[in-house]
Order: C-alpha cells, then structure tokens, then sequence
C-alpha cells in the first residue's frame, strides 16, 4: 500500500512537471479563417486590404511565404513580386502571370526552388474567384501597380453558376 | 345566485380551469376522475353527455344518488351538500371537460427524437464539451489498445525464446506478461465501445459520412475481434496444455489478428487526416483507396513500433512496483529481471521510432504542403519543444536505469568512470534540442538580442542542430547498453583487441560524420539542408547495426567474469522505470493530440468541415492539461488491472473449513 501510494505521489508529480512545460511555451488559440464579404464596388485600396488580409488569414499564405525577409526561405519571397510578375514568364502579362502561379502553382517554378505549393483555390483552403483577385491585388501592390478589380475576369475563374 | 356562480365557470380558458376548492374537499374524486373512468364516470365523459342546461338536474341526481345512467354501480346520495356549491361544482365538471374545452395537448417531448426526423450535426456533452469527452476516450482507448497489441507481440518472441533455448525463466516470463493482457483487453474493448457510443451521439453527421464510407470495413473488423478473443484466451489459458508449437502458433494467430484491428481502425482515422479515394465534395470513388491512404502505411508502422515500446515500458513499471513491494529476494530478482527485459524492449522500439515518425511527417508534407507547416511551423512547432524535453527525458531515464542496472553485474564496475562523459553526452544533446527556434520574448528583450534568436543559442535551435543532437543521443545510449552488455564479459577471441579498436572506429566517425553534416546545415541552402538528415540518420544506423554485429561475434566465446545478481539494484532504478513509463504515456496522448490536431477546423481535411463550437484549436497549454489527465486516468486503470492481475496469483477457490462452503 505504501509503495502504490509512493508511486502515485510520484506520477502526480512528473505529470505535473509535463504539464507545468506545456503552460511555458506560446499560448495561442487558432480560429477557423474568418470569411471576408468582398462588395462589387470595393475600391481599389479596399480590394489591396483585403487581399493583405486573405495573404496572412484564410489563404495561409504567409505559413510558408515571406514578404521582405533578408534571408531566402524554402519558397519565394513575396517582396516586390509586382515588379517581378511582368516578365517572369514570358507572353503572360503580371495579371496573368498571378493567376497562374495562384490556380495552377506548379505550371512555372521559380528558379531554385522545388513545387511544393497546393492549389489554393480548392479545399481545404478554397479561396473563391474574388478572393483571389483580392489576393492578386494585393500582390501587385508590392512593388507594382495594382489594375486588378473585382471585375476583372481571369480565365482560370470558375463559370459564376 | 345560481345562475352567476355557473356563469363564473362558464368562461373557457386555454388551459382547464382550477377545480373549486369544495371538489377538494368533497368525496367526488373517490369515484370520479378527469380523464378515465374509476367507479363512477369520468368528468369528461358526463361533460360529453350533459350541457350547462342541465345543471338543475343533475344538482338533484347527485343530492339523491342511485344508479342507472352509467352502469350497475350506485351514486351515493349527497344530501349535505348545498345547491349553489354543487352547481358550482358540476358547473366546472361541465365547462372545463367539454369536449373541445382542453385542445389535446399532449405530453412534453424532448426535441430532437421524432422518429424519422433528420439527426442534428452535433450534440452537447455536459461540463467539459463533446471534443474533450471523445479526446479522453478515445486517447485512452488508444493507450489500451496499443498495450493489448504490443504485449503479444513481445510474449510470442519471449516464448520462442524460451523454446529455443529451452530455458523456463522465459516461459514463465512470456506467461506474466501475458497475465497482464487479459483485463487490459476488456478495458480496452469496454472503451472501444465508450467511444463509439460517444461518436454516434455527439457527432451524428461526422458518423454518418464516416460510415457511408467505411460501411464495408465493419465486419471484417468484428470478425478480427472474435478471432482474436479466442487466440487470446486459448493463448492465455492453454499455457503449458498444448504442445509448445500448437501453443505459438496460438500467439502468432492473436498477434495477426491484432494487428488487423489496428489497420482497420488505422484506415479510418488516417482518412480523416489524409482523405483518398473521394471526389473533392467527398463523395466515395474508391473503397480501397480510401483505405490505403497517404498516411495509412506510417501510421500503422509508427504505431507498430511504438505500440512495442510503449507496450514494454508499461510491463517494465508493473515489473517495478512488484519489485518495491516485493517481500523476498527471490522476488525482487524476479521482478528485476522482469523490469530489465521490459525496458529493453522499451529501448529497442523507441530507437527506431524518430526513422518513423520522419516518414510520417514526409508523407504528411507529401500529401499537403499546408498540413506540414501546420505541423512543423505554426502553432505546433511548440509541441515538438515540449516533446523534445519528454523524450530527453525519457533519454536520461533509460541510461540512468541502465547505469544502475550495472551495479547488479560484477566486473562491471571498471565502465563506471565512463558514466560521467555520457550523462554530459546525453544532457548536452538534451539542451540543444530542446532549444526553441525563436525565444519567447518581449519586444524589449528580442531588441537587446538583436532578433527572436538569442545571440549565442539561438543557432542551436535550428534542425540541424535538433537533428545532430538526436542523433548523437541514440549513439550514446547504444553506448551505455553496450558498456551494460560488456559488464561481466570478458572477450576471448584472439582479435578482442582490433575488435574494440574498430567498434570505437565506428562510434567516433559516424558521430564526427553526423556533427558535421549538422554543422554543414547551417552554410549550405534549405533545399540542401533538408536532405541532410538521411545521411546522418544512415551513418547512425550502420554504426548501431556493423558494432552489434561485431560485438556478437567478439562475444560469443567470452569469458564470464562475474555474475549478473538480480535483485541487487537501487530502489531508485525502479523509479527511473516508472518515468519511463509515464513519459511515454505522456508523449503519446501528446502526439495523438498533434496527429488529430493537424487536422485544424476539419472533421475529414479539405472534405468535411468543422462547423461545432470546437472547430478552434485549443492552446498547448490546455491540450496537455487534458493529457494529463488523460495519462493520470489511464494509471489509474492501470492500477486496477495490476491489482486484478496480482489476484490471479492467489491461490484459486478453496471450500471453508467449516463446511459452509
């Protein structure tokens, strides 16, 4: 009996050493991403913010993606991706260069790097047509001139039903 | 007067008016009641013959009783009773029983339970939520049911040994361990059924899509479970009743079952993580696909493996309470003995376990880029810090123990001054990988560090310093089992000398090759660096393979210098087992925890979302608050099924002697 009772005491004790660790690390609680209503008659700072927003939330782009770092990561970096897009691949224009790599991301791979990146218009990120053009947006803005609106049409977009 | 007091009850209200307090006190509810007949009619079947115009009539028939209108049975006579009460009285038998006066209002249902009615997505568990209720069932569960399918796996071999070599002690050996399985399998199989009950209620949609897919995949379960009930208790109670061949192929059929078990129910789970077979809105293409899944192998391997070790660290604390509650030598050399094999076959699954667990994580990585970094770089990237300071732990218990597991060998005292360099060894590796990546830091803080990274370690915190320092830690606690090992032996054969030279040959390149293909991780690009791992992990592996296959040979004849005397070891070595254990527990309701967490707000990843209250992924801190009670409940089962287990050693049913029986 007095054995069991040691070893109980014992028990309590390094469990509650794990759990003490599990208190000292990062306490963060993660929410499902929020879904954002983009409006027809956003206008072309509104589109760029959400897009900024769809980047670092529901798009989770930014788990591999850096914009600015110093130092190259496992993907492209995303600073001044809108001076680049242009003339990445040629016969695309930025616009259409942008929506290649977002709806099908394997077609052109950035030299140095490996594919890796999933289609992002589909589950379990599933970003929508006018998400992605917020996205696009966006990108442009980082070293570019934004010309993408909500009406824009990409031909990688899904028939609106 | 009269007129009024039946004009008072003439006005019908929704719900039946209250009856004049003189029913109350009157003898009418002795015959008469509401709703049924008793021995005079019932009020609404009088309301249903009789109207309001009635009342002078009926004032007199109940002054004077008798029979007649409704059956044989006579009224008594009433004659006390004045007129303006009694038309009171049937004024309200008439008014609030008429047919219509009630609108049938029938008994209060629980919502939810019309039959045929669709099944809500979720339901409530009380207190703690439906998550946290399913999480501890289903971890315990797991934690049974891994115990119930290492042991036999270890028994089977141990028997064969004792076959082989014709040596009872591991007869015996195979026939406790085997002890231990029979109660566990019942709580094992009880649990199962907990959690069943559990799912269909609290997640009925998750369910229904769950069966709709792996519908085909029951039965062969269910047939898998009677199997393996009767290999399991012929195995157990056919000890020594069959022929030792007919005995282990006994064992062999309870582990093939058992293992079947583990990859049906494998198939399911691993569907939710990595969904196969199934269109993108979920709908089922292939059955077998849907099994044979991205993660299904792994996880059936890695569980494999660590089912074993985990299987022989929980053998090795029952081996160590027996032993401190031992009362006789004999025991205690027993239980040592015991405790010893536990933990070695503890050591020989949690080696191989990293090689697993990384081809896990490269077929999650493979299957979706974005349930890797969820893995490995965001929230959960803290998890594998805690795991490291676990399994460093876990490191430190087991050459601990076996540094006191010398003290019982004779001759052995001649390593002792190594155990100071290994205890560095091991604590060095621990820090390292235990270094976080990025420090917890205040603005303040990471400004005067010049960054998240502390200045000095926080290069140590990267993977090829995680990688290099794991690595190194296998390699030194192969080092102490082989110190262990060498104990009371002395070589004989003529080439003892060269032999000992080549081992450390070994050990000192394949330890200055991992070391610097970890130093190498930090000047060459992250495409490189990632593919750096497979050569250390192979340097390390040809070392622990090519020095165990010397050492046999350079063993084989060796002379014994002394004995190994069981029993002669410090009662802190039993504690040391009894961490062992713990931790493991501890480690698998963590890993559990990430391998169901990856998942995020996904019941079946990118198919079927979570739309419940629980959809969130909780803090670290909150999911090892729910390990850890998970880990205290599942020791205390543990305790019973020892206390169980320890019954069957007292002597069977014996009549009273004084013949009471």
């Amino acid at each position: 009996m007095k054995t069991a009772l040691k070893l109980l005491l014992f028990t309590l004790l390094v469990t509650g050493f794990y759990t003490y660790i599990g208190q000292m690390v990062p306490q963060t609680e993660v929410h499902p991403p929020k879904t954002r209503e983009l409006r027809a008659d956003m206008t072309q700072d509104e589109l760029i913010e959400a897009g900024q927003e769809i980047v670092g939330g529901k798009g989770t782009c930014l788990g591999c993606h850096t914009i600015g770092a110093d130092k190259p990561g496992r993907f492209p970096d995303l600073g001044g991706v809108g001076a680049r897009a242009g003339s990445r691949k040629p016969g695309l224009t930025d616009v259409e260069y942008l929506a290649e790599s977002l709806y099908d991301p394997n077609a052109f791979i950035v030299e140095g790097y490996s594919p890796g990146m999933p289609q992002i218009s589909k589950s379990p990120i599933g970003l929508t047509d006018p998400e992605i053009l917020a996205v696009i947006a966006y990108l442009q803005s980082l070293g570019g001139e934004p010309s993408v609106t909500l009406q824009t049409h990409l031909k990688q977009a899904r028939a609106p039903k | 007067m009269l007129a009024l007091a039946v004009l008072a009850f003439l006005t019908p209200g929704p719900v039946r008016a209250e009856a004049p307090p003189l029913m109350k006190q009157s003898d009418c509810l002795a015959c008469h009641q509401p709703d049924r007949k008793v021995v005079g009619p019932s009020f609404t079947d009088i309301a249903g013959r009789y109207g309001t115009a009635d009342i002078p009539k009926l004032v007199q028939k109940v002054k004077q009783g008798g029979a007649g209108n409704w059956g044989a049975l006579a009224m008594s006579p009433h004659p006390d009773l004045k007129d303006a009460d009694l038309g009171a009285m049937i004024g309200w038998i008439l008014t609030a029983h008429a047919p219509g006066a009630n609108p049938a209002k029938g008994p209060d249902v629980i919502a939810g339970t019309k039959p045929g009615q669709e099944a809500p997505a979720y339901r409530n568990f009380p207190v703690i939520g439906s998550r946290v209720a399913i999480w501890i069932v289903a971890q315990l569960h797991l934690m049974f049911a891994a115990f119930v399918l290492a042991v036999p796996m270890f028994a089977f071999i141990i028997e064969l040994i004792g076959y082989r070599t014709k040596d009872e002690r591991y007869d015996h050996l195979a026939h406790e361990f085997t002890k231990l399985l029979s109660t566990s399998f019942s709580f094992t199989a009880s649990l199962g059924v907990l959690l069943s009950f559990l799912l269909i209620f609290l997640y009925p949609k998750l369910m229904s899509y769950m069966t709709a897919i792996f519908g085909w995949t029951f039965l062969p379960y269910v047939l898998l479970f009677f199997a393996e009930t009767v290999f399991l208790y012929s195995y157990y109670y056919g000890w020594g009743k069959f022929h030792p061949k007919v005995h282990l192929l006994l064992g062999l059929g309870l582990n093939i079952t058992g293992m079947g078990i583990l990859f049906i129910a494998d198939s399911w789970l691993t569907f939710m993580n990595s969904p196969n077979g199934v269109t993108e809105s979920g709908e089922l293409v292939n059955r077998w696909a849907a099994v044979h899944n991205f993660t299904w192998m792994p996880i059936n391997v890695h569980r494999i493996i660590a089912n074993i070790a985990f299987g022989g660290s929980i053998a090795g604390a029952y081996a160590a309470f027996k032993f401190l509650d031992a009362k006789t030598d004999e025991e205690r050399a027993h239980y040592d003995w015991m405790g010893y094999i536990g933990n070695f076959i503890a050591i020989s699954g949690l080696l191989p376990l990293p090689f697993a667990g990384y081809w896990l994580g490269k077929e999650i990585y493979a299957y979706s880029q974005n349930m890797g970094m969820t893995l490995m770089g965001g929230a959960f990237s803290w998890l594998f810090i805690i795991q490291a300071v676990l399994i460093g732990t876990l490191f430190l218990a087991v050459n601990y123990y076996l540094w006191l597991g010398m003290e019982r060998i004779e001759g052995a005292e001649r390593f002792r001054k190594f155990i100071k360099y290994l205890l560095g060894g091991v604590t060095v590796c621990f820090l390292v990988w235990a270094t976080p990546h990025s420090l917890v830091a205040t603005v303040e803080e990471s400004r005067k560090m010049g960054g998240a990274h502390h200045p000095a370690l926080g290069v140590l915190g990267v993977m090829s310093a995680k990688n290099t320092a794991v690595n190194i830690l296998i390699l030194t606690t192969y080092v102490s089992f082989l110190l262990y090992r060498r104990g009371n032996k002395k070589a004989t054969v003529p080439w003892a000398k060269t032999g000992d030279r080549i081992e450390f040959l070994i050990f000192a390149s394949s330890a200055i090759f991992v070391i610097f293909l970890g130093v190498l991780g930090y000047f060459v690009e992250a495409k490189v660096r990632i593919r750096l791992s497979v050569p250390q992990v192979a340097a390390v592996l040809f070392a622990m393979i090519s020095v165990t296959v010397i050492d046999i040979f350079m063993f084989r004849k060796a002379e014994i210098t002394g004995e190994i005397r069981w029993g002669k070891i410090p009662r802190r070595a039993q504690y040391a087992l009894f961490l062992i254990a713990i931790t493991f527990t501890w480690i698998m309701g963590l890993m559990g925890y990430v391998r169901a967490g990856i998942r995020q707000h996904w019941h079946v990843y990118g198919v079927m979302r979570d739309e419940s209250i629980n959809a969130f992924t909780p803090t670290l801190g909150f999911a090892a608050k729910v390990v850890s009670v998970t880990v205290l409940l599942f020791f205390g089962f543990l305790a019973i099924i020892f206390w169980l287990t320890g019954l069957t050693t007292s002597a069977d049913w014996k009549p009273r002697k004084d013949g009471q029986a």
